[in-house]
């Protein structure tokens, strides 16, 4: 990692942008006063001008690291309190399925006093179906 | 001696309880006149010195279906256990019967209690004072007696421990029958009246969405560059560039692309948590209780009775659902926001410094580079060359302007990052000042908008 900050690195790639533009300029300025492409001098320049060019991008990619290395302790705590959400979700759910539950219960009390055995067999297949929901969700995980 | 005097009338088979019966026919075997030393002290120490009262007996049971109520009463037992959470939600009927000695019942009530309780690991859950008050009216306000005899309101309580690691509230209600139409009015008015519109929070969810779809766009961009650059200058012909010039090397802007990616990936799956956590996205017991509550109403040969207290009961367990998860939502949310604005802070200036200023530098260097692979032909163009020169300077405006929307699209990254953090700081303040989540909903109402319009935006420069 590099020993200096990310706006020391942004301040020398832009430094490094700054000094491109200027020999880009220079050499353009040389070529509408008549060298062709491929003058020797015209090919140096375009050397220097690409190479202050990547190292300037190279500047910037290191200081977006030293930003980015500068946010994981960041990233960390949100990362955690992201986990804190997701399990307070999970025992949303299963507060979901303990109502679900005794709802279905609810029904069959209510179905046993009819005394028809059908009513009865429909209710507590209603229970089931509600328990099988909380199974599924203790086997997913969530 | 005056209310001792007829202390002899007490004997144990009527009055003792079930232990000083117990105990009687032991030890009157070594010692006959224990009953007489029993009528004579501990009935009077034990304050059973009311004549006209034969028997005060208190039954506390959970209800069930071998209980007498049970015509009245339906069961709602449920129980769950989910790691270091307790929860529990119960009905206990208490049957106290004061009867003379002649045998006559001098009163009987009968108490129904529902006891709810959520305890979980490291903290407790707060009661909103809202839900309390909704509640309390149903019991209170809401119930009446009534000339038919189906509902009497004869004592409620409402009482809130705070303990460590537990929270606890139970109410009382005394009732002979539930009236149907009464108690269901009140208590779909509680729904109503205690209901948050938590739609601009739950939008949290939907913008995390479409973050999860916009930015990475963005990102990709930054190896991107690299590559487009490496293009250009292979293209230049090799007699005009020197020999030595190397490409660069993407590699380092792939792993600023996949670090930036991580890194925004956390931030927009913290949102999307916070957005359903608010919500009510995950809970539907709601319409489940509300579906079986027109089974039970279908169901034959069941007495008015019986529908009404068991769509009673179903509706004061969906009001009870309602108090704990909204309370515990709260609760989390609160918690959740406070500990985590400092870091929210700090990842979206970073995320926004890496695109809005480090990447726009890269693409600074892309459109140097590109005004040179263009300019330099053209300046050294031959006047024969014009058809030629208008279709490269066409090629040069469209690779312009595609550069331009880069360096906009960079912009708008920036505005959302600009955004989620504004979001999250006014949902800092409003959790610092223990605001329910309806009146947090009222109050980032704006800034979900500003962050829906700044993604779109996003969107739109990135087509």
């Amino acid at each position: 990692m590099s020993k200096f900050s990310d706006d020391q690195l942004i301040s020398i790639a832009q430094q490094h942008h700054d000094l491109s533009v200027v020999v880009a300029q220079f050499r353009l300025d040389r070529i509408h006063g008549g060298l062709p492409l491929n003058d020797p001098g015209i090919v140096q320049l375009l050397g220097i001008q690409v190479s202050l060019s990547n190292a300037s991008a190279s500047f910037f990619a290191q200081a977006a690291q030293v930003t980015l290395a500068d946010a994981d302790k960041a990233t960390a705590q949100i990362t955690a309190a992201t986990k804190a959400a997701n399990d307070a979700i999970k025992t949303l759910k299963v507060i979901n399925n303990v109502l679900t539950i005794g709802s279905a219960v609810g029904v069959v009390v209510a179905s046993v006093m009819t005394g028809d055995m059908n009513q009865i067999a429909a209710a507590t297949k209603g229970v089931f179906t509600a328990i099988g929901g909380q199974s599924s969700l203790g086997k997913s995980g969530g | 001696m005056g209310i001792y005097d007829d202390l002899d009338n007490f004997n144990l088979i009527s009055h003792g309880d079930r232990r000083e019966q117990e105990w009687g026919s032991l030890v009157s075997q070594r010692f006959p006149a224990y009953e007489t030393l029993w009528n004579r002290y501990v009935v009077p120490l034990t304050n059973r010195i009311d004549p006209k009262i034969l028997l005060i007996q208190t039954f506390r049971e959970p209800l069930g279906l071998t209980q007498h109520a049970k015509r009245l009463l339906p069961l709602f037992v449920c129980k769950c256990y989910a790691g270091a959470v307790y929860g529990l939600a119960e009905f206990w009927r208490t049957t106290t019967l004061r009867t003379t000695d002649a045998g006559s019942v001098l009163s009987l009530n009968l108490t129904v209690e529902i006891a709810c309780k959520v305890m979980y690991d490291g903290d407790t859950i707060e009661w909103p004072a809202s839900q309390t008050t909704a509640i309390a009216d149903v019991i209170n306000n809401g119930l009446e007696s009534s000339p038919d005899g189906y509902l009497t309101v004869r004592r409620s309580s409402l009482e809130r421990t705070d303990a460590n690691r537990t929270f606890e509230t139970e109410m009382t209600i005394s009732f002979r029958a539930f009236r149907k139409s009464t108690i269901c009015a009140v208590i779909c008015l509680v729904l109503v009246g205690g209901c948050v519109n938590l739609d601009d929070i739950a939008q949290l969810t939907k913008l995390a969405g479409s973050a999860q779809q916009t930015l990475p766009l963005v990102v990709a961009d930054i190896p991107a560059s690299c590559q487009r650059q490496n293009l250009l200058l292979n293209d230049i012909p090799s007699q005009e560039r020197p020999p030595d010039l190397l490409p660069q090397d993407c590699k380092a802007f792939q792993d600023v692309a996949d670090h930036l990616t991580k890194d925004q990936n956390v931030l927009i799956a913290y949102f999307d948590a916070l957005g359903k956590l608010a919500s009510n996205t995950p809970l539907s017991y709601g319409q489940t209780i509300d579906t079986n509550v027109t089974t039970i109403g279908k169901l034959p040969s069941l007495s008015k009775d019986t529908i009404s207290a068991s769509t009673a009961a179903q509706g004061i367990a969906k009001v009870l659902g309602d108090i704990v998860t909204q309370g515990y939502r709260a609760k989390k949310l609160n918690s959740i926001i406070l500990t985590t604005d400092d870091a929210v802070q700090r990842l979206t200036v970073d995320l926004k410094k890496v695109v809005a200023v480090e990447y726009v530098g890269i693409l600074s260097d892309e459109s140097e580079l590109v005004d040179t692979y263009y300019q330099s032909p053209i300046a050294a163009r031959g006047q024969s060359e014009r058809l030629a020169l208008i279709v490269v300077q066409r090629q040069y405006h469209s690779d312009t302007t595609a550069l331009n929307a880069r360096k906009n699209a960079a912009d708008a990254y920036g505005k959302v990052m600009d955004s989620f953090a504004s979001l999250h700081g006014k949902l800092k303040v409003e959790a610092a000042k223990k605001a329910s989540l309806s009146e947090i909903a009222k109050e980032i109402g704006p800034d979900i908008s500003n962050l829906k319009d700044a993604i779109s935006k996003l969107q739109t420069e990135h087509r």
